[in-house]
């Protein structure tokens, strides 16, 4: 027979697996957001956007994550110094992502971009 | 004549104070939208009447509630409290010490302003270095990455009651809490409400961010240490010096003494900066 105890304790496994479903669909890796950057950029010039800076150089577009690679932090730029800093814990950067100084110990990640007709298309990691 | 229990006036005043900053939070949590944190923050003022007060009522509460259980602490210290309670009893007392702190720090959070952007990054970051519970902690506390604000304003609210409707049922009664203690409460956070407004900081591209003034001294020593030493196991360090004070008092003082002491140290510098 098909108790109120048996129901009970149906109900609860399934709430279980629904919660564990959902957390491992969580964790899952997620596919880059595409960003794109309309603005017409000359050599040696640098785009701030939201997630990223653009650099326009003589090899082409390069884009860089604003993202301190210390505690995720977004970084700044000095115009004076010519270089990236990060607001938080003062890590430094230079204009091609080099790690220059603080606690961050690694170089700014470099995001994929592609030059389309529209612009460039700059892949935001999710 | 040495006292045995904390002072009267602290303990209620922590209680009224508390209470305060949860009936705020019910008012300025209303109009408050997750998808734009910042512009409903200010918007407060223009939402709700008298919505510039309520905001700042609400974070001068919660920094009283802040303080006073601090205060509390150290005198339930001095008066060997622990000992009248058992070692579970213990436990979860203290346990709600980091709750109350977190529920303090997910408030800056999610005024969405970039003193508390910049604070729910580095502790998106940090939660993410504990070990084996990372994950799990970040989705829960913070993952301002992904999902902005959110997950910080549903612990924000969910923290804060559960502290206080589990230690009213069991550490204190609420309805003993005299009219006159929460009236006293209510005119030093509305006098400090109406005469120092709490500023907000929109995104700017400051070279120097601060954060919240009681996280200044982790900030000062994520400088110097690695991440998990310095946002992960020094401030664990009190909660553990709290624990093991029932059992070894004289140790475990030293320990949360020469804590403070450095914890304040840190804190100066970070500030002078």
């Amino acid at each position: 027979m098909f108790t109120r105890r048996d129901f009970l304790k149906k109900l609860l496994w399934t709430g279980l697996a629904g919660v564990g479903l959902y957390t491992a669909t969580r964790f899952l890796p997620r596919p880059p957001r595409k960003v794109l950057v309309k603005e017409q950029l000359k050599p040696g010039q640098i785009l701030i956007k939201e997630s990223f800076f653009v650099k326009m150089t003589s090899k082409g577009p390069v884009a860089l994550s604003r993202r301190c690679p210390h505690l995720g932090c977004l970084l700044t730029y000095a115009s004076e110094e010519k270089s990236f800093v990060c607001p938080c814990h003062q890590s430094r950067f230079d204009l091609s992502g080099r790690y220059l100084a603080g606690p961050a110990k690694r170089d700014l990640f470099k995001l994929p971009v592609k030059k389309t007709e529209g612009g460039i298309i700059v892949e935001v990691p999710s | 004549m040495s006292r045995s229990l904390p002072r009267r006036w602290v303990s209620w005043g922590l209680t009224a104070s508390f209470f305060l900053a949860l009936v705020s939070g019910l008012i300025v949590s209303y109009p408050f939208r997750e998808e734009i944190p910042l512009v409903s923050t200010v918007g407060l003022e223009t939402v709700i009447p008298f919505g510039a007060f309520f905001r700042a009522f609400h974070y001068y509460t919660g920094q009283l509630t802040f303080l006073l259980l601090g205060w509390h602490l150290v005198e339930a210290l001095m008066v060997r409290a622990e000992k009248r309670r058992s070692p579970r009893a213990w436990f979860f007392l203290v346990g709600s010490l980091p709750l109350v702190t977190l529920a303090l720090f997910t408030g800056y959070i999610v005024r969405g302003d970039q003193t508390g952007l910049s604070a729910g990054q580095i502790a998106e970051h940090l939660a993410l270095k504990l070990p084996f519970l990372g994950v799990v902690v970040n989705r829960l506390l913070f993952s301002i990455s992904e999902e902005g604000v959110h997950r910080a304003f549903m612990a924000h609210i969910y923290l804060s009651l559960a502290v206080f409707v589990l230690s009213g049922l069991w550490h204190f009664r609420l309805r003993t809490l005299r009219l006159d203690d929460l009236l006293l409460w209510f005119l030093l956070a509305g006098i400090l409400a109406l005469f120092w407004p709490v500023s907000l900081e929109a995104e700017s591209f400051a070279p120097l961010i601060k954060g919240p003034w009681f996280f200044l001294g982790v900030q000062e020593l994520l400088r110097h240490l690695p991440p998990f030493w310095a946002g992960v196991v020094f401030p664990l360090l009190p909660l553990l010096a709290l624990w093991l004070y029932r059992f070894c008092p004289r140790v475990a003082g030293m320990v949360l003494s020469l804590w403070l002491g450095i914890y304040f140290w840190l804190t100066c510098v970070g500030a002078w900066r």
